[in-house]
């Protein structure tokens, strides 16, 4: 339920987003968070993996993660971290992280933001779904997905940012291009991103991507 | 030393009422703690706003069941259930409808990179003196903080929750001293002070409109 001053929400009420990784339920986007991070993570069976192997060297996240319900085994710099119901387990941004359910039914709350900055929501779980196609090097489809959700959720600089990568790798330059300007401005500090993102390489002789990014 | 720490709430120590997750693991970028309802009938998260520290909060009721009440509106609250309120104005709260009942709560200001809030200081005192302000011992509340300040008076969030307590015992002068305090380290609460009704006893003095403004 939702009123003028407050939004509640069961987390089973919460959709379910799945990107061919872990499937999550979008708590930030869903309650419309703006000062952290925070997802609920899934994984319905024992064995499967109910947080993505990663770490978070590059956007200096660091992220507490807490079971909410069954039992997962944390691999954390590679060292094993058993984590029932109810546990909490910190992680600093650069340790590489991941979790396999050890339960069916494990559900793992991850929250996170970087220390010392303000948290900018990038939207990055909404285009999540459309990444799947992505990975798949079906940009076609990736671009198809990604659209509508730059019109529909024009606050994520995630959505124009990874629609113009698609762009890019499916040879629309100018679209790329466009869409790139429209990501920078949302968030200038994706400039750095671009400089050096390898998805960005068939546009990068563009003399309108040098004027929007500025050199290496 | 290792990137990672575990920990279970059951492994914090208390204090008052609340479990200090954020200090416990060192979290830094966003508030993040527990608040505990022990008996049936019991405040889980005490009626306030956010208006001083201006954060958005998001509350999970981990254990037990809670009855929230927003801005007057009320949320039934089982365990999976969030409850976001992003005004930092709005009048918030929540009671235990079961024994054992325990909310996360977490929070942040947008736009903002989160430090450690002022009324975390102290604790080893506040824990104490809010024990006695429930029992309605005022002065005994006071004399702790009192205490409390003499030793650390770099822990200026005391100043408010003495003022209050001054307040109730009658310590009029001592009230307006802290309270002026607590104002000169952060105006914000200026207008936290005005409907706290603490303050109920010193509100037709003209110090306090002075010092808060008028209703």
């Amino acid at each position: 339920m939702s009123t003028e001053s407050f939004t509640s929400a069961r987390l089973d009420e919460i959709p379910l987003l799945d990107d061919g990784r872990v499937p999550m339920r979008i708590v930030r986007h869903h309650l419309g968070i703006r000062a952290f991070g925070i997802n609920a993570f899934v994984a319905n069976e024992a064995g499967k993996p109910a947080i993505n192997e990663h770490d978070e060297a590059d956007s200096g996240e660091e992220e507490l993660y807490l079971v909410l319900s069954g039992h997962a085994l944390f691999t954390v710099d590679g060292e094993a971290v058993d984590a029932s119901t109810g546990t909490f387990v910190y992680v600093e941004p650069a340790a590489q992280r991941g979790a396999v359910a050890k339960e069916p039914e494990t559900v793992i709350l991850a929250v996170g933001a970087v220390p010392g900055k303000a948290y900018r929501p990038s939207g990055w779980e909404v285009a999540a779904p459309a990444m799947a196609a992505f990975r798949a090097k079906d940009y076609a489809k990736a671009i198809e997905q990604l659209e509508p959700l730059v019109e529909q959720y024009p606050q994520y600089p995630a959505l124009p940012y990874n629609l113009a990568c698609a762009e890019s790798l499916a040879g629309r330059t100018g679209d790329a291009i466009g869409h790139l300007r429209r990501a920078l401005e949302a968030d200038d500090s994706l400039r750095e991103l671009a400089r050096t993102d390898s998805d960005l390489d068939p546009v990068r002789d563009d003399p309108r991507f040098a004027e929007l990014v500025g050199s290496p | 030393m290792s990137r990672w720490r575990l920990t279970r709430i059951s492994d914090i120590e208390p204090r008052d009422r609340w479990v200090p997750i954020r200090d416990h693991l060192g979290v830094s970028s966003f508030g993040v703690n527990a608040w505990l309802g022990a008996d049936q009938g019991q405040a889980v998260i005490g009626e306030h706003s956010e208006q001083p520290t201006g954060h958005e909060e998001l509350y999970l009721v981990l254990e037990g069941h809670a009855l929230f009440t927003v801005d007057g509106e009320e949320v039934d609250a089982p365990p999976g259930t969030f409850v976001f309120v992003p005004d930092p104005e709005s009048r918030r709260g929540a009671v235990a409808k079961e024994p054992g009942t325990v909310v996360l709560a977490l929070g942040g200001k947008p736009g903002e990179a989160y430090s450690v809030q002022r009324w975390e200081q102290g604790w080893e005192y506040n824990t104490p003196a809010m024990e006695h302000y429930r029992a309605g011992r005022y002065a005994e509340a006071a004399a702790v903080l009192r205490t409390g300040l003499a030793e650390h008076p770099e822990f200026v969030g005391l100043h408010y929750n003495l003022a209050c307590f001054a307040a109730l015992a009658g310590e009029t002068d001592e009230a307006f001293k802290h309270l002026e305090r607590a104002i000169d380290d952060s105006p914000g609460i200026r207008e936290f002070a005005r409907g706290d009704a603490d303050f109920d006893p010193v509100r037709d003095d003209t110090r306090f409109v002075e010092l808060v403004g008028a209703e």
